[in-house]
């Protein structure tokens, strides 16, 4: 048996000459959470139909549990392929109660299983409501329970919160979050929400133009981006010109330190919470441009007085205003992409 | 949550089945290929039997019936689509965009002809008419016996009767496209100076082109499927002529060259339609603009309103329903009791066993091409799919006409294999077929509008449950669009009901339907005799007509 | 229960009536008849004939060339038993073509005279009907009316109402011309009708009724046709001339109504049943016999006129035998066309 539950070797599609996904690789050991980041359009969703096998790839190769289930010249029909799949609409099947939703992927005994997985969602009691019945939560659920209850290899999550409430966002995913760790099943969630991929994922591939830019764990991908894009896609960056030496770079705050050692001339990452503001006294003089409190901290735009833009972020304790004078200074460790 | 104890999904190493050991395979969309390749195979042949003219055949058809066939023919095409245009275009914005005593009843009462099949209006006009009917009578009593009144074995006749029964095609196609217009289009073009008739022609006709040459190429469909009307009023046309041959001479092989002939007419009609809807697909923007204020018509200008509606829903629907009643009075009376019940049952069990059977045929078939539109996202089975419903634009007799090229080499050979008789053409799997082939566009067009509801990701989510395409078909799209499934189950039951050609020339010993009856009936001048069936057609006929009122006059009409 | 589970349902049953009706209907005692006869005038007689034999008749109906032709088609693979067609040269025809087989049959050769049916009892006529003259008295008197050659006279310019050419009655009787003048003759007949630019109409009855509303003068139709008028109303203002009557002239036109066993009958005794009671029980004069249903005359010499066509009178019949008239039919069909008469 392989190592990998989900192997996707190379990937390629393109819908009437357009590239959609130039070369796709991807690995998910079994019982892994993956997430798929990226903007929309970035091939995310294709690669998750690709795999469901909606699609054929027009070159790479699918392999589920080691066994190869589509590639360039043949694949496996959909219904062979013991994938599950969570639709960002749920697409529960209107004239058909909770039960027999899930009942749908089931052969032989079923009533058992039923039970089992409407206890596993939280939805004892309600399997012979409608659909319709239920809320977007609870159909959700139903969603779940059916593309689990035939015991999938891999479940595919097709943007499963962005039909939600904001409000019950957060409390859902963590509900859900909960199940497929207590399934202990492999994942492969699709999102744009890197707030929704990094705090359910076990590893976070982040997707541009047809292509992974970089595969990692939520804390690698913050503080060590591949690429320019992914830092900027992935939480909030200042990028700022500057010529590096060795461990350090000179840049419009001064000098910093780097994370790896760099030549040239290189765009350097500072996050907002590394830009500190003080008073005029020191640091790279600034006048506060705008700000936008949250509550546990607070975003502050600023303007050197070079005509540098910056995003800050600050405790919440601190007060500033509009128009207001500050000094910006360097915490931590920036990292340097060569420019251009 | 105590289940967490055990795992829900079997980890790798459990019991869990391995994945199949299926061989990756393409899967081909072969069921609704083999689907859309049935119903098109009776067209290709036809079209193939072009390339192989039998030229003596030809030339003594060219020498006898032919020129005059071809030359009433086309007078037919012409009258009809300009009556049926003037008539449904006029009407349908009567009474969209006016108001006058009775629009409401009568908006929807101008459908009602559409219950009509043509032959039955044909020989009620007849017996009315002729020179031994009650109208030229009456007209002899009050101008004198030599008063001079029209011929009516001509071809004005049967374009006028032809008119009559298919201007509601136009009428209902102009009425929706007249509606949709948006009111503010209108009323834009009266603020800039244009008066009410000039917005009509300049704005609201050309902005409703699409759907008259949708409705008006519909009327031309019908219209040249019969062969009856035609034949009533003494004016053969080439649908004429290939039931002559066939039924009268049963001369198959010429009938099937005329019938090759007449399907160049009716795809050149195809093609004609298709062109001139064009590139003009004319929508609102925004779709939801204010309706068209009715113009409230007082007076004079009321009364010719009024008038005008009237005279056409009584000329094509009132006369011709009363007159097939009082016949079937008088019939009834003079019936022995005993004897006719059990004919008239056979009738009507034999019609509703074909009807029937060719309505499951035809929604089964335009089921699965639906099912594989949709299924395989292949522009082959899309494009298949749309070539498979080609039929509804061929007349009867020519869908006959293909069906026995298709399938009498497959019962000769069956027969010279099992020693079997004409197991298919002598059956009714050789009708059905036809009746498949004809009206695969009706069914197809509702079941197709009805799978909106199924969405794309249900399917997906079946198949990610492991349902083979046959298992979504059964458990989900089935389901989900049986009320289109339905609807398009009525409307082919009843265009089979009503359907002549293709039935006369392929029916099954013993299978003689109402209209087949009616028909004979009619042809031998038994005018009351065949009032009874005729009556039993239209009624039955009028089911789909109110579900089309009810529908608002919404239509799927390809 | 759920609307789709009703459609599916009634499909299925549809189906299986499809499938189990037909082979249902094999298990009664039946007769298949191919019959050219048109619906109403015989569904009486029939259903005496079932209450008398408790075998079922089932009909397949057709103009009197298609069942001919329907019957050349399927050859040994037809299903039907009997053939039933209202005109001596079809008879002829098939007879000739090996479609029918002989009936040995007492009680039929004792009821029908041998004039009547085939030499080789092929087939038997069940009644007889004459086509002849009919006119207004109103605008024609009888002494201006002789024969169906006299038709084509000048004198009848406009007042013609004659059956198109596409109809049996019309090819026979043109056939008939054929074989007692020769085909120049009838040609010239015929030509002459066609010069009088006749109306042409498509139903003998309303030929009738138009002499009667006065749009024609005189017409060619069946006698029976006017006994069925006259029958529902006494006054019809249409009265009957029996043609071709003078001292050295050949007699009116007649034609059958005959039937025959197909030689691939699986029916044949049933057949052979119903062909028995056609010619004896079913000759009776009234709706529920074979010539009686129709007003026809009855080709078994024991049976009863029906007193409205006694009331025509006596009348000569044309000699020629029936067995020749198949042989004209072609050359009727192509001379018609020739000669520009209407269809």
């Amino acid at each position: 048996m392989s190592e990998y539950a989900l192997q996707c070797v190379d990937l390629t599609k393109a819908y009437d000459g357009n590239p959609v996904l130039r070369g796709i690789d991807l690995h998910a050991r079994a019982g892994q959470i993956i997430a798929l980041l990226g903007p929309s359009g970035c091939g995310k969703t294709t690669t998750l139909r690709l795999i469901a096998g909606f699609e054929p790839p027009d070159a790479g190769e699918i392999s589920v549990d080691g066994r190869v289930v589509a590639d360039a010249r043949r694949a496996l029909p959909t219904e062979e392929r013991r994938i599950g799949m969570v639709f960002q609409e749920y697409a529960l099947f209107p004239h058909l109660s909770v039960q027999d939703n899930i009942a749908f992927g089931l052969r032989g005994a079923k009533s058992e299983r039923i039970v089992e997985m409407l206890a596993l969602v939280g939805l004892k009691g309600l399997g012979r409501r409608m659909p319709h019945e239920l809320s977007g939560g609870q159909q959700q659920r139903v969603a779940l329970a059916r593309a689990l209850a035939p015991a999938p290899r891999v479940l595919l999550l097709d943007e499963p919160f962005s039909n939600l409430d904001t409000a019950l966002r957060a409390q859902v995913r963590a509900e859900i979050s909960t199940i497929l760790r207590g399934a202990g099943i492999t994942c492969l969630i699709v999102t744009h929400d890197q707030e929704e991929a990094l705090s359910l994922a076990d590893e976070v591939a982040v997707m541009f133009d047809g292509q992974i830019a970089q595969a990692a764990d939520a804390q690698t991908l913050y503080r060590q981006p591949a690429t320019k894009a992914v830092a900027a896609f992935v939480g909030e960056a200042n990028f700022l010109p500057g010529r590096a030496h060795g461990m350090t770079a000179r840049i419009a705050l001064g000098d910093v330190t780097l994370d790896e050692a760099a030549s040239g001339a290189v765009d350097v990452l500072l996050r907002p919470e590394q830009l500190l503001l003080g008073g005029e006294d020191g640091g790279t003089q600034a006048q506060v441009r705008w700000r936008e409190f949250y509550g546990h901290d607070q975003r502050i735009g600023v303007e050197t007085d070079a005509g540098l833009k910056l995003v800050a972020r600050a405790d919440a304790g601190e007060r500033f205003l509009p128009g207001q004078r500050v000094g910006v200074r360097v915490r931590g460790k920036g990292r340097a992409y060569g420019s251009g | 949550m105590t289940t967490a104890s055990r795992p829900i999904i079997p980890r790798l190493n459990d019991t869990a089945a391995p994945l199949p050991k299926a061989r990756l395979r393409f899967r081909l969309p072969l069921v609704p290929l083999l689907a859309a390749g049935l119903t098109l195979l009776p067209i290709a042949l036809l079209a193939a039997e072009l390339l192989t003219p039998r030229v003596d055949l030809w030339a003594e058809l060219w020498e006898t019936i032919l020129p005059t066939m071809l030359g009433n023919t086309l007078l037919l095409m012409v009258g009809v689509g300009v009556g049926t245009l003037v008539i449904g275009t006029g009407l349908a914005w009567l009474v969209v965009t006016h108001e006058f005593p009775g629009r409401r009843i009568l908006e929807h009462a101008l459908l009602l002809p559409l219950a009509m099949p043509a032959f039955v209006m044909g020989f009620t006009f007849m017996s009315l008419f002729d020179f031994a009917g009650p109208i030229q009578s009456a007209w002899r009593q009050l101008f004198g016996r030599g008063a001079p009144f029209p011929d009516i074995y001509t071809g004005g006749s049967a374009i006028l009767v032809l008119t009559l029964v298919l201007y509601p095609y136009v009428y209902m196609l102009a009425r929706a496209a007249f509606r949709e217009q948006a009111g503010t289009t209108l009323e834009a073009a009266r603020a800039l100076g244009c008066t009410r008739r000039s917005a009509f022609f300049r704005l609201a006709l050309p902005m409703a082109r699409p759907s008259l040459a949708a409705g008006v190429s519909l009327a031309l469909m019908e219209a040249m499927t019969d062969f009856a009307t035609v034949r009533f009023f003494s004016f053969p046309t080439i649908s004429e002529g290939v039931v002559r041959l066939w039924e009268g001479r049963m001369d198959r092989v010429a009938a099937t060259e005329l019938a090759s002939l007449l399907m160049v007419f009716a795809l050149g009609l195809l093609v004609v339609e298709r062109w001139m809807r064009g590139r003009a697909r004319f929508h609102q923007q925004g779709g939801k603009g204010r309706r068209v204020t009715r113009l409230r018509l007082r007076g004079w200008r009321a009364l010719v309103a009024f008038l005008a509606c009237f005279v056409v829903l009584f000329a094509a629907f009132l006369l011709p329903v009363g007159q097939l009643v009082v016949w079937a009075v008088a019939e009834i009376n003079g019936l022995i009791p005993g004897t006719w019940e059990t004919v008239y049952g056979q009738y009507v069990g034999n019609t509703f066993l074909l009807s029937g059977g060719g309505a499951a045929a035809t929604v089964g078939l335009a089921l699965v091409l639906a099912h594989g539109a949709r299924i395989y996202k292949s522009r082959w089975v899309r494009g298949a799919a749309r070539l498979g419903t080609l039929g509804y634009a061929l007349p009867g007799s020519v869908v006959a006409a293909g069906v026995l090229l298709t399938l009498s080499p497959i019962d000769h050979a069956l027969g010279d294999l099992f020693g079997t008789g004409l197991i298919l053409t002598g059956s009714l799997a050789g009708l059905i077929y036809a009746y498949v082939v004809r009206f695969a566009a009706v069914a197809y067009g509702s079941v197709d509008a009805s799978m909106v509801k199924v969405k794309p990701s249900m399917e997906e989510a079946a198949r990610t449950l492991g349902a083979s395409p046959l298992r979504i078909l059964r458990r989900i799209q089935a389901p989900l669009i049986a009320n289109g499934m339905l609807a398009g189950a009525i409307l082919v039951f009843v265009d089979i009901m009503k359907e002549l050609p293709a039935t006369l020339l392929l029916r099954p010993f013993g299978m003689d339907t109402l209209g087949v009856w009616a028909y004979m009936l009619a042809a031998e001048s038994f005018w009351q005799a065949a009032s009874i069936p005729a009556l039993t057609i239209v009624a039955v006929g009028l089911l789909p007509v109110f579900l089309l009122m009810r529908g608002g006059g919404d239509t799927s009409a390809t | 229960m759920h609307p789709h589970r009703l459609l599916m349902i009634v499909v299925l049953a549809l189906c299986v009536m499809g499938a189990v009706l037909p082979a249902a209907a094999q298990e009664r005692e039946v007769v298949n008849v191919y019959s050219a006869r048109h619906y109403g005038a015989m569904e009486a007689a029939f259903t005496s004939f079932t209450d008398a034999t408790g075998i079922e008749v089932r009909l397949s109906q057709g103009s009197a060339q298609s069942i001919l032709e329907r019957l050349r088609a399927e050859g040994t693979q037809t299903v039907a038993d009997v053939y039933f067609t209202i005109d001596a040269g079809g008879l002829d025809l098939a007879a000739s073509e090996g479609l029918l087989q002989p009936v040995e049959s007492d009680i039929i050769t004792a009821a029908v005279p041998e004039d009547l049916r085939d030499p080789d009892n092929l087939w038997f006529a069940v009644s007889q009907r004459m086509r002849t003259i009919m006119y207004n008295p109103q605008t024609v008197d009888p002494s201006e009316l002789s024969t169906y050659e006299q038709l084509a006279d000048p004198m009848w310019n406009g007042r013609l109402c004659l059956r198109p050419a596409t109809h049996i009655y019309t090819i026979s009787l043109v056939g008939a011309l054929i074989n007692d003048l020769g085909e120049e003759a009838a040609e010239t007949v015929v030509a002459g009708w066609v010069a009088n630019n006749p109306t042409y109409i498509d139903s003998d009855t309303r030929i009738l009724e138009t002499i009667a509303a006065g749009g024609c003068d005189v017409g060619l139709t069946n006698h029976y046709y006017l006994a069925r008028l006259l029958s529902e109303d006494p006054e019809f203002p249409v009265a009957l001339f029996w043609a071709n009557q003078g001292e050295d002239q050949r007699g009116v036109f007649r034609n059958v109504s005959g039937v025959g066993v197909t030689a691939a009958a699986l029916n044949v005794e049933n057949a052979i049943t119903l062909i028995e009671w056609m010619v004896t029980d079913g000759q009776v004069g009234d709706e529920t016999g074979i010539p009686g249903g129709n007003y026809e005359f009855p080709v078994n010499p024991d049976a009863e006129l029906i007193p409205v066509i006694a009331e025509f009178g006596e009348f000569t019949i044309d000699p020629v035998t029936l067995s020749s008239y198949g042989d004209t039919q072609e050359a009727a069909v192509a001379l018609l066309e020739r000669a520009g008469y209407g269809f």
